[in-house]
């Protein structure tokens, strides 16, 4: 997932989605490492809100990328194959 | 021994101090959805899937093993409650390979039951596909690893019911795995007595009995045929 994000490939819902899983983690868990392991991505989210949104799409989460940033370092190796094949 | 009262989702009831919160609210008629706790065996809370809310206390317990207490007041169904025990269940599947489809417990599996209750229609996590073995090196039983959650039913099974305690648990987070004896294929582990109980205590297709596969299914197709030559040349010996 933080890579995805770091990578420019994901939106609004992958932060709300990490969050949430954050949550979940923090809240459901039988030790203490699991209560205090998502902490750190935490407060990150916390305190670095603005490079985690500059860094994602702004696409709103409906499959649509208007940034080509991400998809084009995918495309090179697909094109790669197509001329082998 | 005491007796306490308290109350289950408005519902005011009593119950010895030994009780757990889980065997409270089912005496009471409140199911409380888990996948590791298996009545007959000790418990664990591993699944935290009865996670449940006591007013007074940020902190959700898991209702498997936490004792009732005086005037308790236990919530077991909420929003909060309901979106942790669905995106649990999605995880559990992100983090095997769940394909229902191809298992032997199709249509007869907790997890399958449990993602239909908790109403889970997808997984907003990515599905890691783990490499996982599969050891059929048991005579009778077969155990896939890639259908396994980590419930420990049987490695308690195994140990508390049979005694035999062939089966445990190995690794660590992502690592973590069921093994026999000393992390031997099973077919080669000596203490187990192949008493199959660890087969009915799994929750889903990970533990199964060998000729209940898909895979495995075989038609007999030489029995028409014999019914064919039979009519037709009034052959009526094979």
């Amino acid at each position: 997932m933080l890579t995805r994000i770091a990578n420019r490939q994901a939106n609004r819902s992958d932060i709300e989605r990490l969050r949430a899983l954050c949550d979940l983690v923090k809240n459901t868990s039988l030790c203490g490492l699991g209560q205090s392991a998502p902490n750190p991505v935490l407060s990150t989210l916390r305190y670095f809100e603005k490079e985690y949104m500059d860094l994602i799409n702004e696409d709103d989460g409906n499959g649509f990328h208007p940034l080509p940033l991400a998809s084009s370092g995918d495309a090179k190796p697909k094109e790669e194959a197509g001329h082998v094949g | 021994m005491s007796v306490k009262t308290f109350s289950i989702d408005g519902k005011d009831v009593s119950a010895e101090e030994t009780t757990t919160i889980l065997e409270a609210a089912r005496e009471n008629g409140i199911e409380i959805p888990t996948l590791c706790h298996m009545a007959g065996i000790s418990v664990v809370g591993a699944c935290r899937l009865c996670m449940v809310e006591i007013e007074g206390s940020n902190k959700l317990q898991a209702a498997c093993v936490m004792n009732v207490a005086e005037d308790m007041v236990i919530h077991t169904d909420s929003p909060r409650l309901r979106e942790y025990r669905q995106m649990i269940v999605e995880l559990l599947f992100a983090e095997g390979n769940h394909i229902c489809s191809v298992c032997v417990a199709n249509g007869n599996c907790e997890l399958q039951e449990m993602a239909r209750s908790v109403g889970m229609d997808h997984c907003r996590f990515e599905y890691t596909y783990p490499k996982r073995a599969l050891d059929l090196s048991h005579r009778l039983y077969g155990l896939d690893h890639n259908r396994c959650i980590l419930c420990t039913r049987c490695v308690r099974t195994c140990d508390e019911i049979e005694g035999a305690h062939t089966l445990d648990m190995a690794g660590r987070g992502l690592h973590n795995r069921v093994i026999a004896g000393l992390n031997q294929p099973w077919g080669q582990a000596e203490s187990c007595t192949s008493c199959g109980k660890c087969v009915q205590s799994c929750p889903t297709g990970a533990l199964f009995r060998k000729g209940s596969t898909v895979a495995e299914m075989n038609r007999d197709q030489t029995k028409l045929e014999f019914i064919v030559t039979a009519r037709e040349k009034k052959q009526w010996r094979l």
